[in-house]
């Protein structure tokens, strides 16, 4: 019963994602970046979950996002927000600590996220250059060590967002729709660019 | 005993919600908290003894976890902590350095858009309060959101404070309370207050993640024993969905249970940051007025249950012992009874009430417009509205409470009537009989305005009558309306004397016109 009623409000899929990660490191910046393209410079910090959601359409289907940023003090309570379908674990580049804290929510991960999940490694603030103090030759490594996705994105300027909720969209759709398997590797989506313009690069897909 | 202050008046200056405009609002939390006791004589003492103490603990930390500028210490602390602050970043990273930098994160990011607390005075001074607690709770330390409850406690202390010009040997009375020296340090005793009894809905993390470690290495059973192990936060948020919130609503609690909301998602918010986050900063400080003035009243009615198992023998004698003489005569066993039995009890019944507010969005909308309703609450036209709906769901819940029941005199008879006024409420109207609150209302109009005056005044009635409280005249069958969007109509036009005057000149008026047709008709027949 509840399934039809979701159908009838006007999508065919929900997705929800979670990012986790150290204080600080931009979740909710990353979150708001996609959902509204909006940016703060100042944001107050996340207490205990925030919430965006977003409609996407991807080929004919609408498929609606819930997309949380979870704190870090409250992930063990929260931890059946990370059985959700995909989970974006979030670090700064120009934070070390951030990075070697990773494998707390490695842990975190494997033991609530489900099997099937879309797990991706996030450097996020890429933007800020000359304060890296994570390189890509030590992540990719770690990412693939993983064997998980791994995608430097910036929420001040927009960079990668595409290519993150690409990502995580298509991984989604395809784990979706595996019985029918109407889905191949490379998803061709009609363009139809609307109100936002975030700079994009390959996926295509458009926001409604 | 004369200098002592009446409860029940405190209470009702809160459920006036008018304490903002009293500009003593951080004298009412201080009484409220317990941080001084009823008893005004005994606040120069006890103000002391506590900011001595404070003064302590300050000493004792505040070189650590930065860079030392000067030895000697300076008498004037704000001076000193000036110095302090234009630190240099070491490289060395001890723990007391990591732990401050990770307090000054968060209170950078505290209310970013107000002025006050963009100034780095107030940041250095808040991360001073927080890095103190920190290091005198070592299991705890420093938990994120303590910051926002430390920042309004601090900004309201600070708000209110006097400056005194010319240092007199003998101050007054408000002088000292509201002394601006020692905004630190009353701030910090306000916060550990609240910690007091919030602390364990921050606790657990550590625990958990203790637990969780250990069990990740044994097996991976670990989510069927965190099932029966839930932490005191999760317990709470379910234990007001699903107990308090079906008590007074039960239709909106099946309603949440099919959305499938978890109350811990949005609720965990709500109640460790006592709805910080929901609201304006003045409209949380009548919020917290509440908060705090229900914890008092329940502080005080344990004080009187404890004390009388305590000492049996003297419970007769009870009716004639002001509260604070009970409180000081607690053993330090009980005191920690006292401890373990206070919640802030108002919390979960704003919490009740905030849901019943949006309960027609909850009601007709999917489970998206649901999660965005209360993962971001809508900005309330009027405060009072929810705090008045919070009394309401505290009447409901508290009448079969063994303890609170007894504070509410006449409950029985209301009880109906709120459950019948509170059940179709919808998010803009809220109507509530409160009836108590208008027996406050009336009988404390004239006694509450300066509660600092009283210790001039000796008060001999008030400490007597509130041990035997007058049965509250008959209530007055009215209703609040507190919507702007409704029209105020009288529900009752009988009992205004201006609906009555209406109707009269509307009867004279057709009166008149009647005979002067009349008048008319014979002139014209004759």
């Amino acid at each position: 019963m509840a399934e039809e009623k979701i159908n009838d409000n006007g999508y065919d899929h929900l997705i929800r994602i979670t990012l986790i990660g150290d204080n600080n490191v931009g979740k909710a910046s990353i979150l708001k970046r996609f959902a509204r393209n909006e940016w703060d410079a100042k944001p107050v910090g996340t207490s205990v979950a925030e919430l965006e959601i977003k409609t996407v359409k991807v080929f004919d289907k609408t498929i609606r996002l819930h997309m949380w940023s979870i704190q870090k003090s409250t992930s063990n309570i929260l931890n059946s927000y990370l059985r959700g379908d995909a989970i974006g674990i979030v670090y700064d580049v120009t934070n070390r600590d951030s990075f070697k804290n990773l494998h707390i929510w490695f842990t975190e991960v494997e033991r609530y996220a489900r099997d099937d999940a879309i797990i991706v490694l996030i450097g996020n603030k890429c933007d800020l250059v000359e304060d890296r103090q994570v390189s890509l030759n030590e992540a990719l490594p770690y990412a693939k060590l993983h064997n998980i996705s791994h995608i430097e994105t910036s929420a001040k300027t927009g960079a990668g967002m595409i290519d993150l909720f690409g990502l995580f969209l298509e991984n989604s759709v395809k784990t979706l729709q595996q019985k029918q398997n109407k889905f191949k590797n490379t998803i061709n989506v009609e363009v139809e660019k609307q109100n936002r313009e975030l700079p994009s690069t390959h996926a295509k897909w458009s926001c409604i | 005993m004369e200098s002592g202050l009446d409860l029940k008046k405190l209470m009702g200056r809160a459920e006036q919600m008018d304490l903002g405009h009293s500009r003593i609002r951080s004298v009412y939390w201080k009484m409220y908290l317990g941080y001084v006791s009823l008893e005004v004589k005994r606040w120069k003492t006890e103000l002391e003894t506590k900011r001595k103490a404070y003064e302590q603990l300050w000493n004792k930390y505040k070189d650590l976890g930065r860079e030392k500028d000067d030895k000697d210490k300076d008498k004037d602390e704000d001076k000193n902590k000036n110095k302090n602050r234009n630190r240099n970043k070491n490289k060395n990273k001890d723990k007391d350095k990591e732990l401050r930098e990770r307090i000054e994160l968060d209170v950078e990011r505290t209310y970013p858009e107000h002025l006050f607390f963009n100034c780095a005075y107030v940041q250095t001074h808040l991360t001073d309060l927080l890095f103190v607690y920190a290091k005198e709770h070592p299991h705890l330390l420093y938990q994120q959101g303590m910051n926002e409850l430390v920042a309004i406690l601090y900004l309201v202390n600070m708000v209110q404070s006097t400056l005194l010009v010319t240092p007199t040997t003998s101050p007054s009375l408000w002088e000292v309370v509201q002394d601006c020296r020692f905004i630190d340090h009353d701030t910090y005793w306000l916060f550990d207050m609240v910690m007091r009894y919030m602390s364990k809905y921050y606790y657990h993390n550590n625990n958990n993640n203790n637990n969780n470690n250990r069990q990740s290495s044994s097996s991976s059973s670990s989510s069927s024993s965190l099932l029966t192990n839930l932490p005191p936060i999760t317990l709470r948020c379910q234990w007001i969905q699903y107990d308090y919130l079906a008590q007074v609503d039960a239709r909106l609690c099946q309603r949440l249970g099919e959305l499938k909301i978890e109350p811990q998602l949005y609720m965990l918010r709500w109640i460790r940051l006592f709805f910080t986050r929901e609201f304006d900063i003045g409209d949380v400080c009548i919020l917290w007025d509440a908060i705090f003035s229900t914890f008092c009243h329940h502080r005080y009615i344990h004080i009187q249950n404890l004390f009388q198992r305590q000492m049996p023998t003297l419970a007769k004698t009870r009716t004639q012992t002001p509260e604070f003489e009970m409180e000081a005569q607690l053993s330090p066993f009980h005191k920690q009874v006292l401890d373990q039995q206070l919640e802030f009890r108002m919390v979960d019944y704003t919490c009740c009430a905030m849901l019943m507010l949006i309960r027609q969005q909850l009601m007709d909308g999917d489970e998206q417009e649901c999660l965005s309703r209360v993962m971001r609450y809508p900005a309330l036209e009027d405060i009072r509205s929810l705090v008045e709906q919070a009394h309401c769901v505290k009447l409901i819940i508290e009448a079969s409470h063994p303890l609170y029941r007894s504070s509410h005199p006449n409950l029985g008879l209301h009880l109906h009537q709120l459950h019948t006024h509170i059940q179709p409420t919808s998010v803009s109207t809220v109507t509530t009989p409160t009836s108590s609150h208008h027996f406050h209302r009336h009988t404390l109009q004239r006694t509450h305005s300066n509660a600092l005056k009283k210790t001039h005044t000796p008060n001999h009635a008030t400490a007597a009558t509130h041990r035997h409280p007058p049965p509250p005249p008959p209530p007055p069958q009215r209703s609040f309306s507190f919507s702007h969007s409704r029209p105020s109509l009288p529900t009752h036009p009988v009992h205004s004397p201006f609906f009555v005057l209406t109707i009269t000149k509307r009867v004279t008026t057709t009166m008149i016109m009647i005979i002067i047709i009349i008048i008319i008709i014979i002139i014209i027949i004759i």
